[in-house]
C-alpha cells in the first residue's frame, strides 16, 4: 500500500471503469435509438394532421397584381393560401400560374424562359409551363394549378386544382 | 463436464445470446430508419399516404425491440 499515493485514496473510480460500456449497456441505448425513430414519425403524422387541419376549406379570390406589371416571358412569385406559387406571362394574352413546391420534395420550381419549362433544381425535374404536366425527372405529379381570372387589367387567383 | 468447463460453455452461451439480441436491434433500427426516411419522403412529396402505415410500423419495431432487450434481462435474471 505503500506505492498507493495519497490521493487515489480519495479518488477510487478509474476513467477506465468510468468509462467502460458493457454490452448490456449498450444494447439498452440501441432500444433508446429504436424508441426516437416512432417519435420522429409521430412527429410528421402530427404536423401533417396540424397542416391540414389549418389549411382553409376553399379559398377566397385575390388580387395578384396587373397584367401589364409583367413582361412577356417573365414571372413573379407570389403567396395564396399560404403556399407559395409562381405567376408566368406565357405571351401577351396568356398567363398562368402554379404552386411552387415541387411534387417530387418541395423544392421551389423557376421559370426558364428560353426553354419555357418550370425546372426545379434540387433533383433536375422539369415541368411544361403550358399546363404544369411533368416533363422529366422525379416528380410524380403534375403542378396543382392556380385558377387565374382576369378583371380588367388586373390578375386574380380565384383557386387551386391539385 | 467439470464445473468450470460448464461455466464456460454457460457464458459463450450467455455471449451468443447477447450479440444475437444486438444484431435484432440493430436491424430493427435499420428498418426504422429506412420506414422514416420514406415518411419523410412521403410528407415533403405532399403524397401523404404511407405516413401513418411508417409510424405504426416503427412502433411495432420499437415494441420488438423492447421485447428483445427484456428478454435478455429476464434471461440474466433466471
Amino acid at each position: 500500500m505503500a506505492d498507493t499515493p495519497a490521493w487515489k485514496e480519495d479518488f477510487p473510480i478509474s476513467w477506465g471503469d468510468d468509462s467502460y460500456v458493457t454490452r448490456r449497456g449498450f444494447t439498452k441505448s440501441l432500444v433508446l435509438v429504436s424508441c426516437a425513430m416512432p417519435c420522429a414519425n409521430d412527429a410528421l403524422v402530427a404536423r401533417e394532421a396540424l397542416e391540414r387541419r389549418a389549411a382553409p376549406a376553399s379559398l377566397a379570390p385575390m388580387r395578384i397584381g396587373s397584367v401589364q406589371g409583367l413582361p412577356i416571358g417573365g414571372s413573379r412569385v407570389f403567396e395564396y393560401g399560404g403556399e407559395p406559387c409562381l405567376l408566368i406571362r406565357l405571351d401577351a394574352d396568356r398567363t398562368a400560374a402554379y404552386g411552387q413546391k415541387c411534387t417530387h420534395l418541395g423544392c421551389p420550381v423557376l421559370y426558364r424562359k428560353e426553354t419555357k419549362k418550370l425546372h426545379c433544381p434540387c433533383h433536375e425535374g422539369y415541368f411544361n409551363a403550358e399546363d404544369g404536366k411533368v416533363l422529366a425527372g422525379p416528380p410524380p405529379r403534375p403542378l396543382p394549378r392556380v385558377t387565374l381570372e382576369r378583371r380588367g387589367d388586373d390578375l386574380w387567383a380565384t383557386g387551386m386544382q391539385a | 463436464m467439470t464445473p468450470s468447463l460448464r461455466r464456460r460453455s454457460e457464458r459463450s452461451q450467455q455471449m451468443t445470446v447477447i450479440y444475437a439480441v444486438m444484431v435484432a436491434i440493430l436491424i430493427l433500427i435499420l428498418i426504422q430508419f429506412l420506414l422514416l426516411m420514406v415518411a419523410l419522403e412521403d410528407y415533403l412529396s405532399g403524397n401523404r399516404t404511407v405516413l401513418t402505415g411508417a409510424a405504426v410500423g416503427s412502433a411495432l419495431c420499437f415494441a420488438a425491440a423492447c421485447w428483445l432487450s427484456r428478454y435478455l434481462s429476464v434471461r440474466r435474471r433466471g
